[in-house]
């Protein structure tokens, strides 16, 4: 019995040796928000890991030329979602398209507090707005655009379209809808008409994959279709098909001119600048560059205009400047500012996955 | 989430309030120990079909899960087994999710789980989903800790998971039935029949667990915080292992084994969806087969074990939101011929090969690759006096027609005293890649074949005590570790494809305590205590070019600094009560540590009384799962079940 008496006195030691040889866990900081003034900024949209559930909202603060991260979070004291797909700021409300947890939040764009939740819309991607009336494009059913009463933040109806619906512009009092493939293959640009939420027309493009759309000051829509990487049914990889930039006639609905971008790039992104004179490409998984494209005499570009990997970008209308936004894999990732000629101006920490931001539309 | 200042307190109290049943315990013996002694009643130690694991290590910082705690968690599966009696982590992705293990800081490929002898991670991604797996289809658990165990090869960096069955040689027939019902719909049902001669035992189990999982939670990420009720969260699995056991002499031993497995489960999504109540369709149907042959024959100089196996796993995943329906299946075969040369007295040295042939079928692999690699290995143990057991081993595979490196692992055991002993190891081990790292194709994703082994160095040292009396026994150990996994694969984008590379160095130290006791007060009242208890400090230290310098330095994702595990029993003649407490420390949900789940301190509480007659036991138990309605995540925006209840009757014919 005394070995036993030794036995449970050393274990009882072990224990507490094991128990207290530890270093304590660092508990992370918590950071409060404080007053924020939403008039003078950029908010960019961070997707998050994908299935982490912690997509989030930036605020770049033009005025004190810093950053607010995790701006949801802070001011309504809940997660925003997984996967954040955009943000889009439309009279006195922002909205926020947050695609695997199907739905889109809706906050004052004044204050960011809570307004409403969106539901009934299965993997939201991108908004536009017309008056009272916003069109959300989705891949529920392969393809749709549900159109929403800003009022009532209630879905009034769905318009099929083709499939992976992405970016949208409004020209002419028309709706283009870059059916992207979602993740396969599209080539098509639906057409809806305004007056009446129908589909007017299907523009087929002579390559694939739409993305993104911006409309110039004389109401061109400018398209971007990423092109694709061709593979066989192995997934050898067998070529590619290149990415190209359409300039549609918003009132005939047809093809003005394209110019060949890159052979074997697939870019996501188009933007504009403020006076609409140069169009602004870039932005995917691991493509390096912004570059530029003249809407007056569209030429292939040659080189970027600025040479850093970018996940997104955007231009802020208000003075042209470039904002670069950068993942870095499963943690922060980075904005990063250069004026309109290439001149880097700050740098930044965002959220995850940073992949675009509030613009105004030219229209 | 909300974070209070007391948090670090609460950590501290939680910690002392898992030592206070300790304390407890100890002065109970001090005080009782003058009583009437009784004989204790030993059990003898049961054959295990594959006993490469004894022979080869010696159980050294081995965990060998109670018999008591087994037959308990009889319906329960081995994720919840694990996750409350051992040091291991089971990280789960929600209350149907997938239930993945991470032993010292490894993720789950580097933990291996092995079979009666074989291993039977998936091939495919190298993991192994400890949910779907029923406590019922095994008879003895071994949670072997660190990479010493070479012999088992690719993929052991961690530890490993010993999983085996042992035959039941009592010249008679036996059976039993038992059937479960619980909250949010669970209904769990087994039978067992077995019969046996002096030559020849079989045995025949069979099991449904079903769970609705439709409780309720508030849903903290919408506007209003609304009470919800997941409505497709069901599980439901059927299993089947037939066991058929040849003795011609009381040396020799030809086994079978049969194992087939059905598991459906709905994926309910993070409740940070809109549509929680009414969500898509998000299922995974996974079915296996795994046969196994086995010959065991012991002799004065030589003993022999001879297996083969197939294995066929088939993954059928289904999301409606994204129109995905993919099967990703694999088919193995290994055999292995192991021998343990015993020579001067307490000299051994144990020699085998291993080959191992695995084909994966998936739409996203180019035709269906196959990988044939064949691991020979030597493991020398020597033993030195009473004092000092040496065990050694070295492995050298040919994998795909390329020689890989030797790995080696080097234990010591270092008996003190009768009752003492001091352990410490060291090993080198690695993994190769799974499929998916080397074979993915798809539209954004494409593996890699120029992936290289992830390797990993293992060191510990410990300190461990077992005593045997007669009213007592009681074992306890504290190891201190250090490991390293080096050319961590992972993936990235390049250019515009994701695509996996040999980037990442995680290292993992801590600590890890055993503690398990019973203690006959008298005949008819007993008592155990178990305590387990794991301090982990794994932090990235090299990273991806795309990853955040943020990383660095940072403790990993759902990994905790602290867990632990408390289970108290008492049995007085035929009525039992067992308390279980598990506290899991805060984890980190961001890899730059700036988002987390706080900690959560779970009870629960069971009761069994059995009726004995002559010819058959009749068992009536009840539980109730986290006693106080701790609110709790064990995987962020995931909720997990508050206070709920089982009751089970269990009819045993001898």
């Amino acid at each position: 019995m005394k070995a036993v008496k030794q036995s449970i006195l050393i274990a009882l030691s072990l224990g507490v040796a094991s128990f207290y040889s530890c270093k304590k866990a660092e508990t992370p900081p918590n950071s409060p928000v404080g007053s924020i003034d939403f008039t003078n900024g950029i908010l960019i949209s961070n997707e998050g890991a994908f299935g982490a559930s912690n997509g989030s909202i930036s605020y770049y603060n033009s005025s004190l030329d810093n950053v607010t991260n995790e701006l949801f979070k802070k001011i309504n004291h809940r997660p925003l979602g997984d996967v954040v797909q955009s943000i889009k700021k439309h009279r006195e409300s922002a909205y926020i398209c947050v695609n695997n947890s199907n739905k889109v939040e809706v906050v004052s764009s004044t204050s960011f507090r809570e307004k409403a939740t969106i539901t009934g819309i299965n993997q939201p991607r991108y908004m536009v707005a017309n008056g009272s009336t916003g069109y959300i494009s989705s891949w529920n059913n392969g393809g749709e655009v549900a159109v929403v009463d800003l009022n009532t933040n209630l879905v009034s109806g769905i318009i099929t379209v083709n499939s992976g619906p992405e970016k949208m512009a409004i020209s002419n009092n028309n709706l283009y809808v870059m059916n992207s493939g979602g993740n396969g293959v599209d080539s098509t640009i639906s057409v809806i008409d305004l007056n009446n939420n129908t589909l007017k027309t299907t523009i087929t493009l002579p390559t694939y994959n739409p993305t993104a759309a911006v409309v110039d000051l004389n109401n061109n829509v400018w398209v971007l279709a990423k092109g694709r990487t061709i593979y066989d049914a192995n997934w050898n990889y067998l070529g590619d098909d290149p990415s190209v930039l359409f300039k549609i006639n918003s009132t005939t609905n047809t093809i003005e001119s394209s110019t060949n971008l890159f052979a074997t790039q697939h870019p996501n992104n188009i933007d504009i600048s403020p006076d609409g004179s140069t169009l602004y490409i870039g932005g995917s998984w691991g493509f390096k560059g912004i570059y530029t494209v003249n809407t007056t005499t569209p030429t292939t570009p040659i080189a970027p205009l600025i040479n850093e990997l970018c996940y997104g970008f955007l231009i802020n209308k208000d003075n042209g400047n470039v904002f670069i936004l950068q993942e870095a894999s499963s943690a922060n990732g980075k904005l990063i500012r250069y004026d309109s000629s290439g001149t880097k101006l700050g740098e930044y920490t965002v959220g995850i996955f940073p992949n675009g931001g509030n613009k105004k539309n030219r229209k | 989430m909300n974070k209070t200042g007391n948090n670090t307190t609460f950590s501290s109290m939680g910690r002392s309030l898992l030592l206070l049943p300790l304390c407890c315990f100890i002065f109970s013996f001090t005080q009782a120990q003058d009583s009437t002694s009784i004989h204790s009643t030993q059990e003898l130690p049961e054959f295990s079909v594959s006993e490469k694991l004894d022979k080869m290590f010696s159980k050294i910082n081995t965990q060998e899960i109670d018999s008591h705690v087994l037959q308990s968690n009889n319906t329960n599966n081995l994720a919840t087994l694990l996750s409350k009696n051992s040091a291991v982590t089971i990280k789960s992705y929600g209350v149907t999710g997938l239930s993945s293990i991470s032993m010292r800081g490894g993720n789950s490929n580097h933990t291996a789980v092995v079979w009666n002898g074989f291993n039977i991670q998936d091939p495919l991604n190298g993991g192994f989903n400890f949910a779907s797996s029923s406590t019922n289809f095994v008879d003895a658990i071994n949670v072997q800790h660190g990479g010493s165990s070479t012999a088992f090869g690719s993929g052991a960096i961690g530890g490993t998971i010993h999983l085996d069955n042992q035959p039941i040689f009592n010249n008679k027939l036996f059976g039993s039935v038992s059937h479960k019902i619980g909250s949010f719909g669970l209904n769990a049902t087994t039978i067992e029949l077995g019969h046996s001669k002096q030559k020849i035992a079989t045995r025949l189990r069979f099991f449904r667990n079903y769970t609705n999982n439709n409780f309720e939670f508030q849903n903290n990420t919408k506007i209003g915080s609304p009470t919800e009720k997941y409505n497709k969260a069901k599980t439901e699995q059927y299993g089947f292992l037939y066991e058929f056991y040849f003795k011609p002499n009381n040396k020799e031993v030809f086994s079978t084994q049969l194992w087939l497995q059905d598991n459906f489960r709905e994926i309910p999504p993070s409740i940070t969806a809109n549509s929680i109540e009414n969500q898509n369709e998000e299922t995974q149907k996974n079915q296996w087969v795994r046969w196994a042959l086995n010959w065991n024959k012991t002799a004065e100089k030589l003993d022999y074990e001879i297996r083969t196996g197939v294995f066929y796993n088939r993954l059928n995943y289904v999301n409606s939101n994204i129109q995905l329906n993919s099967i990703h299946s694999s088919l193995r075969n290994t055999s292995e011929a192991m021998a343990t040369l015993h020579f001067l007295k307490k000299q051994k040295v144990i020699f085998g090969v291993n080959n191992s042939y695995t084909v994966g079928i998936s739409e996203n692999f180019n035709n269906s690759p196959s990988v044939n690699s064949t691991a020979l290995y030597l493991s020398p143990n020597f033993s030195i006096g009473n004092k000092l057991n040496l065990i050694t081993s070295i492995r050298k595979e040919l994998y795909k027609q390329k020689l890989k490196p030797i790995t080696y692992s080097i234990n010591g055991k270092f008996n003190l005293h009768k009752n003492y002993y001091l352990t410490a190891s060291f090993s080198k081990n690695y993994r190769t890649p799974n499929f998916n790292d080397l074979y993915w194709g798809g539209n954004a994703a494409k593996g890699n074949l120029n992936l290289e082994d992830e390797y990993g160095f293992s060191k510990d040292i410990g300190l461990g005590l077992k005593t045997l009396e007669k009213r007592i026994t009681l074992s306890s150990s504290l190891s201190f570790y250090h490991n390293s996994i080096n050319n961590q694969i992972v993936w990235s984008p390049k250019g515009q494809e994701w695509s996996p590379d040999n980037v990442k160095l995680v290292e993992t130290q801590g600590v890890e305590f055993l503690f398990s006791s019973k203690y006959s007060i008298k005949k008819t009242l007993q008592l155990y205590y178990n305590l387990t208890y794991a301090y982990t400090d794994a932090m990235v230290k090299e990273k991806s070019d795309n990853e955040s310098d943020e990383v660095l330095g940072k403790q990993l994702i759902y990994i905790p600094y602290y867990q632990a595990n408390n289970s108290f029993g008492i049995k007085y003649k035929h009525l039992s009560f067992d308390v279980n407490l598990q506290y899991t420390d805060y984890q980190f949900t961001r890899t730059d540590n700036t988002d987390w789940i706080t900690p959560y301190f779970l009870t629960d509480i069971g009761t069994q009384y059995t009726l004995k007659q002559k010819k058959y036991n009749l068992l009536i138990s009840s539980k109730i799962n986290n006693l106080f309605n701790v609110v709790y995540e064990a995987r962020q925006w995931y909720p997990m079940p508050r206070m709920n209840y089982e009751l089970g009757i269990k009819l045993i014919i001898k």
